[in-house]
Formats: structure tokens, C-alpha cells, sequence
């Protein structure tokens, strides 16, 4: 009795493991569409309960999460048109002042405010290598080459600063925050363009199909399991 | 209950206004002047889920930190000022801008608003006003519009009108026309009408003479078009309807699942 009730536990464990797989692909595809998105990944481990070791009788083993690293692999390129448009092809981010942290966006969307500087959608200044706010002059067209060095009339204006870090968190509102050590960024800069989601539609409705399935069998697995307890609680009785 | 159900609600919702912007984009792609919009998304915020103090194995415990994530939004629906391609008219009181200039239109109960589009008209009084009948600013009167036999605006804003008085020709300089420019264009609010107000993001207007600065110059007997391409926005038709396909198959594995957890028990 306590054995099936055991695997019983074992398989709901699995199911909930299946519908955050659901959860974290719902996730991706629902940024199918936004710039600069990352997809994260949901890595799973297995977890034995440690006073079983050796007794293969009661060897349960639970699913558990593991992480779920973002993935920064590069997103498909789209022109844009747009002069405040920015792409990085390659690693690294774009560093924006938030508060009073500095956080990590590939959404190179960026506007101008009324004194010139470079800001992003959520209002927050860009920030360059030396990590001080980007104003630019109100008139007069400006180009960024690919290393980032913005050009206005023919002078340095100032550097874009591009950052990459070993991993990073996703936060929301495109913002990354890292997580674990500075590295060197490899990259292009593109005016004129963004970088779309790296989300490949086919992958996450696999994933979502496989979620689905893989609950489906847990449930099965579950009845079964039901039924057969059932049948232990009609013996004797008829 | 699944969370996969509301963030893939958002991502339908997102999808949705996006198809709403292109749409709008493709009714006006014959429209004076008019310029693209474009909606642009981020992530909602990640729901951090932490299994603590678990064991992973005899000595190492399962780390924090899993995220989950619940969407997307929209984050700001921006308009695109790109040059549209011109088109001769031939009116004399049609006017396209080459430039990044904007005309000033005075809006009825005061207030101003800019516009790209050129396409002018002389009302009763005979002032230059757009077709819904707001005058241009600074204000153009043309006196005694049966004597005129032609007007002519010069490409850096000076407006010259021909009379024939009692047979003999003579010419009349009339008020220039100035344009407008924004810092940030991008910023401007429209109002509908091929209007648009500036706000804060765009800051308020800097005058100058056509064909001087970037003001653009401008082109008589021309329109500027819409600047929507019809072959991108097809394009952002087709990516809209499938982001929103796939997100709907979201919604469906999520209920399949909790139809599956219905059933567990017989």
C-alpha cells in the first residue's frame, strides 16, 4: 500500500515538473514577436531521496527543477528604418540605468528625451563605456559605426556601452540582470535595426506538445495505480 | 490553476494589438502624408520559483532561482517618420515636404497641430487651410482671389501670387511658409486628420525656413504619400496571425492538461 502511494507522490511531482514545462514555453511563445527577447530553458534534474541509497526496492526518484538559464543565442534582424533603432549581432547587451542599478537589454529601441539624451521605452538613460548618460545635440543627424562609437558632424560624440556576462536573469520589461562573470562582448552594432525574439516557433510547439503528452502519461500511470488499490480494498469483501 | 493559460492570453492580447496597428497602417496606405506605426512589446515580469533545501544529492542542496516568466505587453506603439515617395499633381496648392519638416496648422479654438500633408485649400476669406478648413500657420491670405491668375510657391517657402488687374500683370508676395522640426519625432502624438500635437517626448517645435538646416524643401504641384510599404505590412499580417495561432495552441494544451486533471479521478 505505502509503495504505490509512494510512486503515486512520484508522478505528481513528474505532472507538476510537465505543466511548468507548459508554463515556461507559454512564456516563450508569448514573446514570439518582442524585441530583443531571450528564451529561457527549463533544465530539470532528478532527485533521489537520500535514506533510500542502495535499496533498490525503494528507489524513488523525483523530478526537480534545476535552472532556467536564458538563452542568448541570436534572434533574426529586422530593419526598421528607424535612426534610434539599434542592433547588436553577436553577445553582449546594451547597458540602461534603471533606478539605480544598471541593467542588461538587447531591445536596442531607443528615443531621444527633450534634453537630447538616449533613453529607452521605460524612460531610463543609456548608458556608454564609461557608464555616464549618452546626450547627443538636438540637431543634426548622428551614425553609429559597429563598435558602438556614435558619430554627430563628424565628431565622437560617444561609445555605446555593449557588456556580456556569463549568464544572465531575465527581470521583465526586456531588462537583464547578470549573473556570474564579466566576459568579453563579441559583437556588431547595426543602426537602423532590431533584433527580434530568438524564439523558434517550431521548438516551443514541440515542447508544448511534449509537455502535454508527458502529463497525459503521468495521469494515466496515476489511474492505474488508482485501480490497482482499488482492487486491493475489494479483497476479501465479495 | 495553469499559469500557461493567462500568459498565453497576453501573448493572444499583444498579437491582437498588433494587428490592429498594421491594419491601420494598411488603411491608410494611400493616405497624404501618413505614417507608419509600429507596436512594440517586452516581457511582463518573471514569477521566481524556488524549491529550497531540497536535496539534489548527499551533499549539495537544489540551487534558487527558476524563473518563470508570465507574457509579454505591449510597451509603446511608435510612428515611423521615413520619407514617403512624392507624386505630381500638378495642383498649384498642393505642396509635399523633402525633409524632415513638419507645416504648423492652427487648430479651430486654438492650439496648433503639424502635418505632413500638403494638400491645401483656399477658403472664403481666402486663407491657405488644410481640408478639413484649419488655417496654415503662418497665416497665407490671398486678397481678391478673382484677379489671381496663378500661385506660385518656390521650393525654400515663398509664396508669389500673378494678378491680371484690369490687363496688366502684376506680381504679389505673399507670407512664407515656415516649417517645423522635432528632436524626436517619434515622440509626436497624432491626432487623426494626418495631424499630430508634440508632447514631451517629441519637445516643442523649432521653426525654420524650408530648404535651409534638414527643414526639407519644398515641392509644389507634388503630394507626399503614405510612406507604408505594402509588402512589409503583409508581412507583419502574416507574422501577427501565426504569433496568434501559436499562442491559442497555449491556451488549448493548458486545457487539455487541466481536462486531464478532471479525469484523474473516476
Amino acid at each position: 500500500m505505502a509503495l504505490n502511494i509512494q510512486s503515486l507522490y512520484v508522478l505528481a511531482t513528474g505532472s507538476a515538473r510537465a505543466m511548468e514545462q507548459a508554463d515556461t514555453t507559454a512564456n516563450n511563445i508569448a514573446n514570439v514577436n518582442t524585441p530583443g527577447f531571450k528564451k529561457l530553458l527549463l533544465k530539470e534534474m532528478s532527485q533521489r531521496i537520500p535514506q533510500n541509497g542502495g535499496d533498490t526496492n525503494h528507489l524513488f526518484v523525483f523530478s526537480r527543477f534545476e535552472d532556467t538559464p536564458v538563452i542568448t543565442e541570436q534572434g533574426a534582424l529586422k530593419k526598421t528604418e528607424n535612426r534610434l533603432d539599434f542592433a547588436i549581432e553577436g553577445s553582449g547587451f546594451f547597458v540602461v540605468k534603471a533606478g539605480n542599478e544598471e541593467m542588461l537589454t538587447r531591445n536596442g529601441h531607443f528615443f531621444l528625451n527633450e534634453e537630447g539624451y538616449l533613453i529607452d521605452a521605460k524612460e531610463n538613460f543609456v548608458l556608454n563605456e564609461e557608464g555616464e548618460n549618452i546626450q547627443l545635440e538636438l540637431k543634426g543627424e548622428f551614425t553609429v559605426t559597429e563598435d558602438g562609437t556614435l558619430f554627430q558632424k563628424g565628431e565622437v560624440i560617444s561609445k555605446i556601452a555593449v557588456r556580456n556576462y556569463d549568464g544572465v536573469e531575465a527581470v521583465g520589461d526586456s531588462y537583464y540582470r547578470p549573473k556570474g562573470e564579466e566576459t568579453e562582448a563579441d559583437f556588431k552594432m547595426l543602426q537602423g535595426f532590431l533584433e527580434g525574439s530568438n524564439v523558434n516557433a517550431l521548438t516551443e510547439m514541440t515542447n508544448l506538445i511534449t509537455a502535454q503528452r508527458r502529463f497525459g502519461i503521468y495521469a494515466t500511470l496515476m489511474k492505474s495505480l488508482d485501480a490497482l488499490e482499488q482492487k486491493t480494498n475489494e479483497i476479501g469483501r465479495a | 490553476m495553469i499559469r500557461a493559460l493567462w500568459t498565453s492570453a497576453s501573448g493572444m492580447q499583444a498579437q491582437q494589438t498588433n494587428l490592429d496597428v498594421v491594419s491601420n497602417n494598411i488603411a491608410n496606405v494611400n493616405t497624404v502624408g501618413f505614417k507608419q506605426s509600429r507596436a512594440n512589446f517586452e516581457d511582463l515580469i518573471y514569477q521566481n520559483i524556488k524549491d529550497p533545501g531540497v536535496m539534489s544529492s548527499n551533499e549539495n542542496r537544489v540551487p534558487s532561482g527558476i524563473q518563470i516568466g508570465l507574457g509579454v505587453k505591449l510597451s509603446d506603439v511608435s510612428k515611423i517618420f521615413s520619407q514617403g515617395s512624392l507624386k505630381k499633381t500638378d495642383r498649384d496648392l498642393d505642396v509635399a515636404i523633402e525633409g524632415k519638416g513638419f507645416f504648423k496648422i492652427e487648430l479651430p479654438g486654438g492650439g496648433e497641430a503639424y502635418t505632413r500633408a500638403g494638400n491645401f485649400q483656399i477658403d472664403n476669406e481666402g486663407y491657405l487651410v488644410n481640408p478639413e478648413g484649419y488655417r496654415l500657420t503662418p497665416n497665407i491670405q490671398i486678397n481678391a482671389p478673382e484677379t489671381m491668375i496663378s500661385l506660385s510657391i518656390s521650393p525654400n517657402g515663398k509664396v508669389t501670387v500673378v494678378r491680371n488687374e484690369g490687363g496688366v500683370q502684376t506680381v504679389e508676395e505673399l507670407a512664407d511658409i515656415k516649417l517645423y522640426r522635432f528632436i524626436n519625432p517619434a515622440g509626436l502624438k497624432a491626432l487623426g486628420q494626418n495631424l499630430f500635437v508634440p508632447t514631451q517626448a517629441s519637445a516643442e517645435a523649432i521653426e525654420g525656413d524650408p530648404n535651409t538646416d534638414g527643414f526639407g524643401k519644398l515641392s509644389q504641384g507634388f503630394l507626399e504619400n503614405s510612406n507604408v510599404n505594402i509588402v512589409d505590412e503583409m508581412v507583419n499580417l502574416i507574422v501577427a496571425q501565426r504569433a496568434y495561432e501559436i499562442n491559442s495552441k497555449g491556451i488549448t494544451t493548458a486545457d487539455e492538461m487541466l481536462r486531464t486533471v478532471s479525469t484523474l479521478k473516476s
